[in-house]
Order: C-alpha cells, then structure tokens, then sequence
C-alpha cells in the first residue's frame, strides 16, 4: 500500500507549493496533518514476515481434463499480522475451475491461512513453486512482502483413449506369451496339429484316438502367441504439425497403444523425437506402463536442426528385428529413412493421425472460404493424391499404415486396420 | 475566533488527511478481523482528534504558527525519523 503514502506525500508537497506560490497560510495548515501522516512511517517498522507454507495435492498424476484440488496452508511463526494477502500464481496450463488463488485476513501467532482451490490440467509436467505473501500494517500503510517457497509438481498424461487389440509381427519372439501375430508352438491351449510322436514328447500331449485309428504313437501340437519386443517411437517435430490439436492426438495415441500393447504382456520401449530425443528404454509391467505416461506427459514438439528428418533416429536403441510403432503424419522426406529401418531388420507399423481429416487442419480450414473455394478443394485433392502414394509406396515395403481420423475413436481404426489384413 | 469556529477549520483543514484514511478504511476492511479493524478505528480516530485539534488551534492563530510549524517542528521530526530508520537498517 505505497499508494497511499505517496498520496498523501504528494498532496502535502502540491499544498505547500500552493501555500509558497499564494502566500497563505491555510494551505501549510492542510499539509501539516499528510505530512505527519506520512512521517509517522518513518517512527515504525514494517510487518516482520515469519510464515511458513506448504502445498498439498490431491492427486499429483491426473489424467489431462480432469480435476484436481489444490490446498495451501501458510503458518504465521511470528507476531501477529494485522492484514495479511496471499496470492497464488498457476502455472501455464493449468486452470482455475472452483475456488479462489487468494486470501486476504489477520493472521495471529501460530495461526494458519488456508488457501483451497480446484484446476483443471492439461497434458504436461506442471510445477508450482512459490506463493506471494504481502503484510500489510494498516495505520501506517507500511508493507513487507515475501515469497513462500512452497514446491509441488503435477504429472498430468494425457487422456486415456480407448485403443483395441493391435496384434503386431516380428521375426524375433520373447520367451513369453503375450498379444501378437507372432505364434509358435509350444505351450499355450490353441490347437495347431498334430504329429508322430518323439522322444522326449509329454505323455499328455500324446493323442489316444488318433493312435487307435493309425495304429501310431501321435502327439497334439499347441501354439501361442509370444510377446514382442515394440518401440513406440512419437514423432515430435513441429514440421510434422500443423497444429497443436493434431500432436495432443498423436501423444495419447502413442500413450494409449503403450498401455494396450503393456496389458498384452509385451515388452514395450518409447522414444519421443522431436526438439531432442526422449528414450524411455524397454521394459514390462505396471511400472513401464507409468514410466510411459510419465514420458508422454513430458512429451513436447519442437524443432531441432539434427532432427528434422528422421535420418537421426537412434533407432538401434530398441531390440534387434523388433517391431517398431511409429506414431506421426508423416512427411514427404520419411519415405527413405523408414525403409531404411524395415531394410535393418525391424517390422514396422505406422499409426498417422490423419492431418486431413479434423477441422482446421492442413487442407481444410473450417468455415474459411479458401476450403470452400475451387483452389482449396485442389489443394486439398493433392494432399491427399500425395499422401495415398506415399501410403501405398510404405505398403509395398511392407510397412503397414494406419490412418486415424483424430476426430473418430482410435479403437474403430484399429479394428478396420486390422480386419483389412 | 470562536471555539466551534476553530474545530470547524481544523476538521476542515484535516479534511485531506481524514478522507484518505477513511477511503484506506474502507479498502482494507474486508480484509482484516474484527480486533484490527477497531485497532485501526482507534488510531484513526485517535489521530482525527489530534490532527482537528492542532489544525484548530493553528487556524486561531490566523495560520501565523504553520508555517514556524511546519518548518521547525516537522522537518526536523522527519529528519529525526529518517535517521532513526538509518540506524536501525544498519
């Protein structure tokens, strides 16, 4: 509240300026009370600020859009504060859906100052740090302010989407089972065949009927599918995107097929590439399935020189013959660099979040009189002319393609994908 | 002069002061409890008197005290105080 002060400084030097310039003595009079108003801070000290804030979340690893409820709590460890005003500042990205960031009151010794509030997050790692604090003693309008420390992180993944089986192939097997096209025999309970016995051949496995109609010892095959090794590898180059819509689809896509492919007992690794290189190395299970989400929270686009094609993917990071994810729109200039992964030994699959598709995107400004108009339905043909060569050219590589219409369910494109194998 | 007529130039002349800490008043007050708000009425109230009282009896004088007043009483209270605060700090 310096205002006030150089309010009442300011209005006692104008009255005496006018008492000098008229030379009469009321205007001294008038200035006399300001000027001892605001000489009085000069006797007194300003509030001494001893608090002591703490932040508590209700949930430090939401999915994005959802809510969560945020309390702090500041302790007043000194004297009394006559009036005392807090304020909380929110991150980029997360939003005040209930409640108030500020506070204002007396604090007595010992006493605490709550501050509840609800947000809703988006995708991202959102930090809080600090909380302004502003004491203020309201005779002299001397002030004190502060910032309290009080630290808390938000890890907000993105929103779970619903994601079918995807059954993908690889010449390389692990010893498990697990969701795939990749079957052998073995274990499991399909059956697959049968076979003249050998030594060595379970007794159970033998087939007593078959023996009995060909007068041999006949086994029964069975088979399984096998877990794979997958690299989900996020495109995250700006270029790739026109859009922010379009990379948050990509990412929960990429996120949601980890957590598919994880519940289906594959090993699962996930490299982020974009303005640098993100590796999450593989790995199984509940915590790989966190360590994912806790990836593509972090997950960001942007532009880097060495990585603008995709020539620098590091991708002998993930197992030999493995099979590869690769979640982008795809540009012009990938065409090479993907062969040249299939050509290394790795079985890939591309997942493109179809730029075409949703309103606003490349081809298509919604409402716009450009997409309305001759020459942007032409330019919309083209991308589309050059995107079904592209596709076909992958597909005759054997790379197999997946378009997803981000404005439908990812679920529904999978099954279409899959049941046009 | 008269009495009344003295108290009447002094709130008169306090007026100034006595605006801004009623206009702080009403800023701050749904801010603080109710122990700082009378806190703060006192001495308000308490420096109202003071300053109508003072401003009064200068007014009787036909304003011949202030400026004496405001040169040998409050300058050197004000420099006294600037000293003070540099003491402390140090």
């Amino acid at each position: 509240m310096k205002a006030f002060r150089l309010a009442a400084v300011a209005a006692a030097i104008c009255l005496t300026a006018l008492g000098v310039a008229t030379a009469e003595a009321s205007f001294f009079v008038a200035a006399l009370p300001l000027a001892a108003w605001s000489a009085l801070g000069f006797f007194r000290s300003a509030p001494d600020l001893r608090l002591e804030a703490e932040r508590w979340v209700s949930d430090s690893f939401p999915d994005a859009g959802t809510t969560v409820e945020i309390l702090v709590s500041v302790r007043n460890r000194g004297a009394r504060i006559e009036r005392l005003s807090l304020r909380d500042s929110l991150p980029a990205g997360v939003h005040l859906s209930s409640g108030r960031t500020e506070w204002a009151g007396s604090l007595d010794p010992d006493a605490s100052a709550r501050l509840g509030y609800a947000v809703s997050v988006d995708r991202g790692v959102h930090r809080f740090e600090s909380l302004r604090a502003l004491a203020d003693e309201p005779f002299t309008a001397l002030a004190a302010e502060a910032t309290l420390p009080c630290p808390a992180k938000i890890v907000a993944p993105p929103e779970r989407l619903l994601c079918g089986p995807l059954a993908l192939e690889s010449s390389a097997v692990r010893p498990f089972a697990g969701e795939s096209r990749a079957r052998r025999q073995g274990g499991g309970s399909d059956f697959a065949g049968t076979r003249e016995y050998a030594p060595g051949d379970p007794l159970r496995s033998l087939n007593w009927r078959a023996e009995a109609l060909w007068g041999e010892s006949i086994v029964n095959i069975f088979e399984e599918d096998r877990a794979l090794d997958v690299g989900i590898i996020l495109d995250a180059r700006a270029e790739a995107y026109d859009r922010a819509e379009l990379f948050e689809a990509a990412v929960a896509a990429a996120a949601a097929l980890a957590d598919r492919l994880l519940e289906g007992g594959n090993r699962v690794a996930f490299l982020s590439y974009g303005a640098a290189v993100e590796w999450t190395p593989p790995g199984a299970g509940r915590a790989q399935r966190t360590a994912i989400r806790i990836a593509a929270a972090r997950a960001s686009f942007g532009d880097h020189a060495a990585f603008e094609r995709f020539d620098n993917l590091p991708v002998r990071l993930f197992p030999p013959r493995s099979s590869v994810l690769l979640v982008s729109p795809l540009l012009r200039g990938d065409l090479v660099a993907l062969l040249s992964i299939r050509a290394l030994g790795y079985s890939v699959t591309v997942l493109r979040p179809d730029p075409l598709s949703a309103p606003g995107g490349r081809g298509e400004s919604s409402g716009s009189d450009a997409a309305r108009s001759g020459a942007g339905r032409l330019a919309r043909r083209l991308m589309d002319l050059e995107a079904k060569t592209l596709e076909g050219r992958l597909r005759r590589a054997r790379i197999e393609v997946i378009d997803w219409d981000i404005g439908k369910s990812l679920a529904r494109s999978i099954e279409i994908a899959e049941a046009a194998r | 002069m008269s009495l009344g007529a003295a108290i009447g130039l002094g709130a008169l002349y306090s007026l100034p002061a006595l605006l801004l800490l009623a206009a702080r008043y009403a800023l701050l007050c749904s801010g603080m409890d109710a122990r700082a708000r009378r806190r703060y009425a006192v001495s308000a109230l308490v420096f109202g008197a003071f300053s109508i009282a003072c401003c009064g009896l200068l007014a009787a004088f036909r304003g011949e005290l202030a400026l004496p007043v405001f040169w040998e009483l409050l300058l050197p209270a004000l420099a006294a105080g600037l000293l003070v605060r540099q003491i402390r700090r140090t």
